[in-house]
């Protein structure tokens, strides 16, 4: 089971030109593991993501998600989460995430509902609007609606790029949690190497135009990890110079 | 502190009102001072006096009710009518794209020709009667919900869109949840200028052909040489106008609760 791409190609026409965005990639993720996926803008991790998820076809290649080809969405073993909450604005919490039910009666979807407002924690929120949410609560709905379907997969595009530093680190403690009871497996695509490495079980690290794995580096980290630890520094040392070489330090940055 | 608040907001509502009250109210001082010291044609402006006077013997008589609802029941109708088909069609228009193809050119010749200018037509057609009436204003109310509707639509995020297609939703789920919902607010934009325009109709649809109404007050008026019955009707149509109008956009507020009021 797991996650498995194979030779997987993507072309974009612009202009009657073939852009390449990704090219050939190969990689197989195991059930229950924790990929992130790091990138600079546009080296087409969004894109890989968006395929996995069978929103866009490959050009080339194919996905298997539990040994299954993806040719189309599948919110039954697949859930997404998007940078932006996308919740509907014009209903309350309970309501967002009752729209992630695949099968909308089930017999205990009150019960089911209400523990997935526990789950993250926004019991005494059911009746608010997203309007009166925080970004934070408002992207906890989004994770509700996306688990409630108890997905094998959870595909996290940038999901905490748009808050401030300490609601990340809330939340990705609470994405943490949450992969420990349910063990889904999660792909995680960020621009942030810290969130890469204090999340992920492996980093794959990608380069840009058109967007191949450069390299894939195994974080061999204890979990709950420490993020001041000289282990996780190393990690976190290694995934950086992938971007950046010794010497080329930021003009900024020499004294 | 908070009945400090609720009080300050209170007072800050009343002055409000009173400036909003002093234009119309100085015109009418001015306009009566003006008549007392024989300054305007009374034949022509009636003073304020005789229209309040006219206005009260109406009530009395039990015409102006009759005007008034004549009128009210005609929009209602005409209203009901075409709001429907605009939106029926609108949102047709985003489940089947050639719909919207069959009708753009003919949306594009048809929609400038002011509805009124159908009047004579509808009355041949249809009769002298309420139905050429309810007719025009039909028209008149059709225009602007079918093309804010469109526009609705045809605006739903794409994001949620996606939503709906990575959550496997399908197409009557994707039109009610989130097509629909997005569209709202500007259906609704449509019903306001719908209700516009379907006082214009009504108003010179009873000018040219009827019996009764707040438009064949104001002819009548004319052809009796009689400016207070005149006036009584076009202030009539100022005032239930400004009614009809606060109150959709109180409705506006409940239904589109989730976007804040535009001023």
């Amino acid at each position: 089971m797991g996650i498995k791409i194979d030779k997987v190609s993507k072309d974009f026409k612009i202009n009657s030109l073939a852009l390449s965005v990704l090219e050939n990639i190969n990689v197989d993720f195991a059930q229950g593991e924790i990929v992130s996926i790091v990138g600079k803008s546009g080296c087409g991790k969004s894109t890989l993501l968006r395929i996995i998820a069978g929103l866009e076809p490959a050009s080339e290649g194919f996905v298997e998600v539990d040994g299954r080809i993806v040719t189309r969405p599948s919110e039954k073993d697949v859930g997404i989460i998007f940078q932006e909450s996308r919740l509907l604005p014009w209903t309350n919490v309970e309501k967002n995430i009752e729209f992630g039910l695949s099968s909308p009666h089930p017999e205990n979807k009150k019960a089911l509902i209400q523990e997935h407002i526990d789950l993250v924690g926004l019991s005494g929120f059911e009746k608010a609007l997203p309007k009166q949410l925080s970004g934070g609560m408002q992207q906890r709905v989004s994770i509700a609606r996306s688990l409630i379907n108890r997905p094998s997969t959870l595909l996290l595009d940038e999901p905490f790029g748009a808050l401030d530093a300490f609601t990340k680190i809330n939340m990705q403690e609470e994405v943490l949690r949450i992969w420990k009871r349910e063990k889904t497996t999660m792909i995680l695509v960020t621009h942030d190497i810290d969130e890469a490495v204090y999340m992920g079980d492996k980093v794959v690290v990608m380069s840009e135009r058109p967007g191949r794995i450069e390299k894939i580096v195994p974080i061999d980290l204890p979990r709950p990890r420490d993020r001041t630890s000289d282990n996780y520094d190393y990690f976190r040392k290694r995934v950086y110079r992938e971007f950046f070489r010794e010497g080329d330090a930021l003009p900024e940055y020499t004294i | 502190m908070k009945s400090e608040d609720s009080l300050k907001t209170w007072q800050a509502k009343a002055v409000k009102l009173l400036a909003g009250l002093a234009i119309p109210v100085g015109i009418l001082i001015l306009w009566q001072v003006l008549s007392d010291m024989g300054r305007v044609n009374e034949s022509i402006f009636a003073n304020p006096f005789r229209i309040v006077e006219s206005f009260e013997t109406m009530i009395a008589k039990g015409t102006y009710f009759k005007h008034i609802t004549a009128s009210l029941i005609r929009i209602l109708k005409g209203f009901t009518i075409g709001s429907l088909i605009g939106f029926s069609l609108g949102s047709l228009s985003i489940l089947f794209k050639w719909i919207g193809y069959l009708f753009d050119i003919a949306i594009g010749l048809l929609r400038p020709i002011p509805p009124i200018s159908f009047i004579p037509f509808l009355i041949l057609w249809l009769g002298i009667g309420e139905k050429s009436k309810v007719a025009v204003i039909t028209i008149g109310a059709f225009w602007p919900v079918l093309l804010n509707t469109m526009h609705g639509v045809k605006s739903a995020d794409e994001k949620l869109l996606e939503l709906g297609r990575a959550f496997g939703k399908d197409k009557r789920t994707i039109l009610f949840k989130l097509i629909l919902p997005s569209a709202f607010p500007s259906i609704f934009t449509g019903l306001r200028l719908a209700i516009g325009n379907a006082w214009n109709c009504v108003v010179t649809a009873e000018m040219i052909a009827s019996s009764v109404g707040l438009g064949f007050l104001i002819s009548y008026g004319r052809e009796l040489s009689r400016p207070e019955v005149l006036f009584v009707g076009i202030i009539s149509i100022g005032l239930v106008g400004f009614l009809v109008d606060t109150l959709v956009i109180r409705l506006q507020r409940r239904v589109v609760y989730w976007i804040e009021p535009q001023k």
